[in-house]
C-alpha cells in the first residue's frame, strides 16, 4: 500500500506502508543510527516525532524486547530507507512489521531518504504527516496542527517508583527516562527513586537522596519552568547530574540561554571533544536545542564537551557546586559505550561531596 | 633539515588487483608526505610502478625488500623514518630484526606505526593468543599435542570438526580442517610434526567480521570500517562476499566488539591503522579476535568507495603525529577524520575469480586466498547490492536463466552445498529454486541467514516475473530490487528495448544517489554515486562531472596499463575536487577494487551519459570487444558521432586498446567546442607506432564527417609529423602506446581543461612542448589549454 510523507512546506515523499495504517503527524527528525532500532523507537525523547532512519537494513534480526528503552512508544511514526524482506512479514512475531502493527505505529519504507535528509538539513526541522493521499488539505492540516507543549508531562511518570539497590540514593527526575539510565545506575549499585518532572525541591529533599539526576526528555526545556525552579532550589545542596533535556534544564536554572538548532543532532555516533583531555568520543545525541554560546562565559559554568563538527556546547560543569551536565546521552543505547564513564564521574562526584560534608 | 621517509613498497608476486591497491595507496601517501614537507624514498620490488612515483619520491629504489638492502638504504640515504604500512605481512620479520639488532636506535631511525609489541603479535600466533588471554579476551579452545590419542581426547571434549596445524620447522604449514576420525588418522599418517600439532576447536559456524580502527598518538581513536562476510569463518576473508555496514548482529554485541577493538588498538600502541578479523558467535553473544594487522589491507577499500574517507592521507598524517581531528588532505583542507561510518546505503564487495563461469570452478575455498580481486558496489537495499554484484561478475544468466545445476539430483545439490567451492553459490540458488528451506541451506553452507533470505527473495521475484509476464506490479518490485531491463527481457523473452518501454510506464524513477556518510555529509565531499529505482516523483539529476566509462559489453580480463591509466585519471580528477564515476564491466573486471575510490556501476542507462550534467566523458575501450572490427578508431569515431547527436556533451575522449595491447586515444570531438570556437584546445601526444595508413583513415573520416564543424585536428605521427585539417580550429590529438609520461601529460591536459588549480598544470600552462623530450621522459613544455569561461567553471564547481 502506497503512503505519503507530507512535509509542512508542501514537499511530498512517497513509499510503501509498513506497520499501522493510521494517519499521524509529528516533528520530523533524521537520525543516522546504523543499529539499535528498538532502542531508538522506544526512546521517550522522540516523543511526538516522526523518526527518519537513514541507514538501510537497520533491523535484520527482529525486535528484541531486552533492548527497549521504555514500555510505551511515544514517537509518531517511522520512515525507512529500506527494510529487509524478513522484517516485512507481519505474521512473524519478532518482525519489525509485526511490532509496528501491534504498537499501532505507522511507517513508510522505500522512501528516497537521501532527498528527505537533504531537505531537512537544508530547510530545518519541520512538521510532517504520514497520510494515505497527497491532497491539498493535508498540508493545511499539518500547518494548522500545533505540536503539544507538554511533551515532558506526557512522558514523565505520574507516580514515584523505586528501582532499589544498595548504593547511593539517587532521585531521578523523569523528563523522559530511558531504561538504560537506570541500568547504568544499577550497575553502579545506585538505589534510585524515579520522580515526576513537577516534583518540588522540598519533596525531593525530604527523600534525603545522595544526588539528583535530571534525565533526558523531549521538547523545549522552557516548557517545564517547574523543573527549572526545582533545579535552582537544589543546586549546591546536592550533587546534580543533567542529561540531555536535564542538561538544558540545569543550564537554564543557572541563567544560560538556549537556542533552537536548525535540524538538531540526531545520531548514535556523533564525535564529541572532551575539552580537558582533547580526546574525541562518539556519543548518542538527540536534541534540537542547545545552550547558546552568548552568555556561557558569564554563568558559573565551564564547558566540558563540545561537538567536533559544529562546536555545539555538549557538556557543562559548575565551577564550585557539584553539578555536571551533558547534552548527549552517555548511557548510549543505541550507540557507543565511549561515554559510560560519565556515570562513574557522577558517582565520584557524590563521593567527594559526601566526604566534603563529613569534614 | 628536511626529514627523510623510507616508504616500503610492493613485493613481487602480488596479483594484479592487490598490486594496484597497494600502489594507489603509495601514490597518495607519497603525495601526502611531500605536502607535509618530507622527502620520500620508495623501496619497491616491482619495476612496473606508476610513472608519478618518479616525480613524487626523491628516489625510487628497485631492490628486493630484505634486511641487508634495508640497512644499506637507511645508511646511504640517511633515513629518519620508515613507513611500513604497505609492506607485505611476510616482511614483518625484517622490521622485527631491525629493532632487535638495535639498528634503528643506533642510526636514529624511527619506525612508524609498528613497534616491538605489535610486531611480535602479528608474527606469532602463539604470542597473540597469550597476549589476548592475559588481557581477558576470550580464546578459542586450543592445545599443543604430539600424539593421535591426545588429538582424540581433544575431539571427545570439543567434538569434530577441529582445526589442526602441523608445526614443522622445515616446511611452511597451514591450518587443516578435520571433520572425521579417518581424516585425523590420515593427517597423522602423512605428516610429521617436529614441534607438535596445534589443535583448535573449529569455529566454522561463526560469522566473520572485519573492523578497522585508526588511532593518533594522542589516543584519539575511531572505528572507521566494519564489514560482515557472507561466508562463515574458515574461508579467506577476501574470498567471501562482504557487506558494510555490519547488519546482522545486535547493536549491543556490535558495541561490545567495537569497545574491544578500540581497547586493543590502544593497548598495542598503534599510531595509524589497524584491522581486526573477528569471529562472532551469535548463539552465545561472544566473539574471538582472530587476527590483528596494523598494515594496510585491500579488504577495507570499500570504505573509500562507500564514504570517500581519505584513508591514505589519514594514515600518513596521523603516523607523523597529527591529531585525528586535524588531518590535512591533499587539497589543502583540514578535516576531522575522527568519524564513524553511518552510511545511507550498503556497500558490497564481491570477489572476482579466474573465470566468470563459476560452474566450472570446483576449487576448494579455504584459509588460502583464491580470488583475483573484487568488485565494489553500492545500493540502498541488500537485494540491489547482490544483483549489481552478480551482474558485474556475469553471474546473472547462470543464476536466473540458465540454471546449470538443474540436471543434478537433490543429493548432488546437497553435496555441493556442503562443499566449500567457488561454484557453491550456484548450487545454493538451485537449492532455493527447488524449495529447500533457507534454514536447511544455512545448516549446510553456514552462509549468513539474511543473505540467504535475500537471495531467496530475488529468486522468487525472478520466478514471479516469469509467471506474470508483463505484470507492472511485479516489474515495479523487481526494478526496485535491482533487476535490469536486460535480465527481465530474458525472463520475458522480449528485447531490452521492449522492457525499457514498459518500465517507462512505471512510477519508478532511476535515481543517482550520492553516497554521503558521516564524513562526506559534513564536508560535502561526495565522490561517488549509485543508481537506485525509487518511487520518487522529484528526480534530481546527479551532478556528475566526469564519467569514466568503457564501451558497453567490452571485455578485457587483465590489462595492467589500462587499469593504471583509468586509475590515474580518476585519481587526478578527484584530487582536483571533481566527482568521478566509472561505468562498465571492463573496469570492474580488471581491478575495480583497485580503483576503489570511485563507483563501478554497470547498470545505469547509457542515455544518462548524454545528460547535461556530464561535463566530461571518458571512454576506455578494447579491441577484444567482439562487436568491434578493426580499425577501432574509425568505429569509435562513429560512436563519437552518436554522442555528438546530443547537444549537451562537453567532451568525449576515447581510449582504445588494440589487439597488440597498444593504447590509442582520440579526442576531443565535441559540440560544446563548436560553440566555443574561439577557444583553442591542443592535445599533446607521444608519437609511437602510429601507422600512417590509420592516420590517414582517421583524418579522412574526420574530414569527411565533420567538415562543417569549426574545430580542428592535429595528428601526431611517429616522425613528429603533424597535419592540420583545413577548416578546423580546435585540435584533436591521437596518442598511442602508454609510456611513463603519457599518462602524466594526459592527466595534466585533461585536468587543465577543467581546473586551473592543479599545480602541475600551472607549470605546464602556455609552454611549448618538445615531443622528443616528451618521448624521452622529460616533458618540459606544454601547449595551450582549452579554457572554459569563468561562469561555466563556476557552474562546474
Amino acid at each position: 500500500m502506497k503512503r505519503y510523507l507530507i512535509l509542512e512546506d508542501g514537499t511530498v515523499f512517497c513509499g510503501d506502508s509498513v506497520g499501522s495504517t493510521t494517519i499521524s503527524t509529528g516533528e520530523l527528525v533524521v537520525t543516522n543510527n546504523i543499529g539499535g532500532l528498538e532502542q531508538t523507537i522506544t526512546d521517550q525523547t522522540y516523543n511526538d516525532q516522526i523518526i527518519v532512519f537513514v541507514s538501510p537494513l537497520i533491523s535484520t534480526i527482529g525486535m528484541n524486547r531486552d533492548d527497549y528503552e521504555s514500555i510505551a512508544l511515544s514517537c509518531k511514526g517511522v520512515i525507512f530507507n529500506s527494510i529487509p524482506i524478513n522484517q516485512m512479514d507481519e505474521s512473524n512475531p519478532k518482525s519489525l512489521a509485526h511490532f509496528l502493527k501491534k504498537r499501532r505505529l505507522p511507517g513508510i519504507t522505500n522512501v528516497n531518504i537521501q532527498r528527505l535528509a537533504a531537505h531537512v538539513k537544508k530547510h530545518g526541522a519541520m512538521k510532517a504527516s504520514i497520510m494515505d493521499a497527497d491532497d491539498e488539505h493535508a498540508i493545511d492540516q499539518i500547518r494548522a496542527l500545533v505540536i503539544p507543549h507538554d511533551r515532558v508531562k506526557t512522558v514523565s511518570t505520574k507516580q514515584p517508583y523505586p528501582n532499589p539497590n544498595v548504593g547511593f540514593k539517587i532521585a531521578v527526575i523523569d523528563l523522559g527516562l530511558k531504561f538504560s539510565i537506570l541500568r547504568q545506575l544499577s550497575i553502579r549499585k545506585c538505589d534510585s527513586i524515579i520522580l515526576p518532572y513537577n516534583i518540588s525541591a522540598e519533596d525531593i529533599l525530604e527523600l534525603d537522596p545522595d544526588a539528583v539526576l535530571f534525565t533526558s526528555g523531549p521538547g523545549d526545556p522552557r516548557e517545564i519552568p517547574e523543573t527549572i525552579a526545582t533545579c535552582q532550589q537544589l543546586e549546591g545542596k546536592l550533587p546534580i547530574f543533567g542529561i540531555g533535556l536535564g542538561h538544558l534544564v540545569v543550564a537554564l536554572a543557572n541563567g544560560a540561554e538556549i537556542e533552537q538548532m536548525s535540524y538538531g543532532h540526531h545520531g548514535s555516533n556523533i564525535p564529541t571533544l572532551e575539552i580537558a583531555t582533547e580526546n574525541i568520543e562518539f556519543s548518542n545525541h538527540n536534541h534540537n536545542y542547545t545552550v547558546a554560546h552568548t552568555n556561557v562565559a558569564q554563568i558559573n559554568f565551564f564547558i566540558t564537551y563540545r561537538c567536533v563538527e559544529d562546536n555545539t556546547i555538549e557538556g557543562l560543569r559548575h565551577r564550585s557546586d557539584p553539578t555536571m551536565t551533558v547534552q548527549f546521552q552517555p548511557e548510549a543505547a543505541p550507540g557507543t559505550h565511549d561515554t559510560l564513564y560519565i556515570f562513574d564521574e557522577f558517582i565520584e562526584m557524590i563521593n567527594s561531596f559526601k566526604q566534603g560534608n563529613q569534614l | 633539515m628536511t626529514k627523510r621517509v623510507l616508504l616500503i613498497g610492493t613485493t613481487m608476486g602480488l596479483v594484479s588487483g592487490e598490486k594496484l591497491d597497494q600502489e594507489k595507496a603509495i601514490y597518495v601517501t607519497l603525495e601526502s608526505f611531500q605536502q607535509s614537507g618530507y622527502e620520500t624514498i620508495l623501496l619497491t620490488e616491482n619495476r612496473e610502478v606508476f610513472p608519478d612515483f618518479h616525480t613524487l619520491a626523491q628516489h625510487v629504489i628497485f631492490q628486493d625488500i630484505n634486511l641487508t638492502n634495508l640497512k644499506s638504504i637507511i645508511i646511504q640515504y640517511q633515513i629518519d623514518f620508515i613507513f611500513p604500512t604497505y609492506a607485505a605481512n611476510n616482511k614483518l620479520n625484517i622490521f622485527k630484526n631491525l629493532i632487535k639488532q638495535g639498528f634503528l636506535e643506533k642510526n636514529h631511525v624511527k619506525l612508524l606505526v609498528l613497534n616491538q609489541k605489535n610486531l611480535n603479535l602479528m608474527i606469532s600466533h602463539k604470542a597473540l593468543t597469550n597476549y589476548l588471554q592475559n588481557k581477558g579476551f576470550r580464546l578459542i579452545e586450543h592445545e599443543i599435542i604430539n600424539k593421535f590419542d591426545e588429538a582424540m581426547a581433544f575431539v571427545q571434549q570439543h567434538h569434530f570438526p577441529i582445526i589442526i596445524r602441523v608445526n614443522n620447522k622445515e616446511q611452511k604449514t597451514y591450518w587443516n580442517s578435520i571433520n572425521t576420525k579417518e581424516e585425523l588418522i590420515h593427517l597423522f599418517q602423512t605428516t610429521k610434526a617436529s614441534e607438535g600439532y596445534e589443535v583448535e576447536r573449529s569455529i566454522n559456524t561463526f560469522k566473520e567480521i572485519t573492523m578497522t580502527t585508526v588511532r593518533d598518538r594522542f589516543d584519539n581513536k575511531a572505528l572507521i570500517y566494519a564489514s560482515e562476510d557472507i561466508d562463515p569463518i574458515g574461508i579467506h576473508s577476501n574470498d567471501s562476499i562482504s557487506v558494510t555496514p555490519v547488519y546482522s548482529i545486535t547493536n549491543r554485541l556490535f558495541q561490545r566488539i567495537r569497545d574491544a577493538v578500540l581497547k586493543l588498538t590502544r593497548l598495542l600502541k598503534i599510531v595509524g591503522i589497524c584491522t581486526f578479523h573477528l569471529a562472532v558467535d551469535e548463539k552465545t553473544d561472544s566473539f574471538y579476535v582472530l587476527e590483528i594487522s596494523p598494515l594496510f589491507q585491500s579488504k577495507i577499500l570499500p570504505i573509500i568507495a562507500s564514504t570517500g574517507y581519505p584513508l591514505f592521507e589519514v594514515i600518513c598524517q596521523i603516523s607523523l603525529g597529527c591529531r585525528l581531528q586535524n588531518v590535512l588532505t591533499l587539497d589543502g583542507s583540514i578535516i576531522n577524520a575522527a568519524v564513524e561510518l553511518t552510511p545511507n546505503h550498503l556497500t558490497g564487495r564481491f570477489p572476482i575469480w579466474q573465470s566468470p563461469q563459476l560452474v566450472d570452478l570446483n576449487n576448494n575455498l579455504g584459509p588460502h586466498k583464491s580470488s583475483l580481486g573484487a568488485v565494489i558496489v553500492n545500493g540502498n537495499n541488500l537485494e540491489t547490492v547482490i544483483m549489481k554484484g552478480f551482474k558485474i561478475l556475469n553471474l546473472s544468466d547462470d543464476i536466473f536463466i540458465n540454471h546449470p545445476d538443474a540436471k543434478l539430483s537433490d543429493e548432488q545439490i546437497e553435496s555441493l552445498l556442503f562443499h566449500t567451492s567457488i561454484r557453491r553459490i550456484i548450487a545454493v540458488c538451485e537449492a532455493l529454486n527447488r524449495g529447500f528451506d533457507v534454514q536447511e541451506i544455512q545448516s549446510f553452507t553456514k552462509y549468513n541467514l539474511v543473505f540467504l533470505e535475500t537471495l531467496k527473495h530475488l529468486l522468487d521475484l525472478a520466478r514471479l516475473l516469469e509467471y506474470k509476464k508483463g505484470d507492472l506490479d511485479t516489474l515495479l518490485l523487481s526494478k526496485r530490487y535491482g533487476f535490469t531491463d536486460f535480465l527481465i527481457a530474458k525472463l520475458w523473452n522480449l528485447t531490452t528495448a521492449q522492457v525499457t518501454k514498459i518500465t517507462s510506464q512505471l512510477s519508478l524513477n532511476r535515481l543517482f544517489l550520492p553516497t554521503p556518510s558521516s564524513y562526506s555529509l559534513d564536508h560535502g565531499a561526495v565522490l561517488n554515486y549509485y543508481s537506485s529505482f525509487l518511487d520518487d516523483p522529484f528526480i534530481k539529476e546527479p551532478n556528475y562531472q566526469i564519467i569514466i566509462n568503457n564501451y558497453p559489453n567490452s571485455d578485457m580480463i587483465s590489462n595492467h596499463e589500462m587499469t593504471i591509466l583509468a586509475h590515474q585519471l580518476i585519481h587526478r580528477f578527484q584530487s582536483d575536487g571533481y566527482s568521478v564515476a566509472a561505468q562498465g564491466n571492463l573496469l570492474s573486471k580488471i581491478d575495480s577494487h583497485a580503483l576503489g575510490d570511485f563507483y563501478v556501476d554497470s547498470s545505469y542507462n547509457k542515455s544518462y551519459l548524454f545528460s547535461p550534467q556530464n561535463r566530461l566523458n571518458i571512454a576506455i575501450n578494447t579491441i577484444e570487444n567482439q562487436h568491434i572490427n578493426y580499425p577501432v578508431s574509425i568505429y569509435n569515431l562513429k560512436y563519437q558521432q552518436q554522442l555528438l547527436q546530443n547537444h549537451q556533451i562537453t567532451t568525449e575522449i576515447i581510449f582504445i586498446q588494440d589487439n597488440q595491447q597498444r593504447l590509442w586515444l582520440s579526442l576531443p570531438i565535441t559540440n560544446v567546442l563548436k560553440k566555443l570556437s574561439s577557444q583553442h584546445f591542443e592535445m599533446t601526444a607521444i608519437p609511437s607506432k602510429l601507422k600512417t595508413g590509420l592516420v590517414k583513415r582517421i583524418s579522412d573520416y574526420v574530414h569527411s564527417n565533420y567538415q562543417n564543424t569549426k574545430f580542428g585536428t592535429i595528428i601526431i605521427s611517429d616522425n613528429d609529423q603533424w597535419q592540420w585539417l583545413d577548416g578546423f580550429t580546435i585540435n584533436v590529438g591521437i596518442v598511442s602506446q602508454v609510456n611513463p609520461n603519457f599518462i602524466d601529460v594526459l592527466c595534466h591536459c585533461l585536468v587543465g581543461i577543467a581546473t586551473p588549480k592543479s599545480q602541475k598544470s600551472k607549470h605546464l600552462f602556455g609552454r611549448k612542448i618538445n615531443l622528443k623530450q616528451l618521448a624521452n621522459g622529460l616533458y618540459t613544455t606544454k601547449v595551450k589549454y582549452f579554457d572554459l569561461p569563468t561562469t561555466y567553471r563556476q557552474e562546474l564547481k
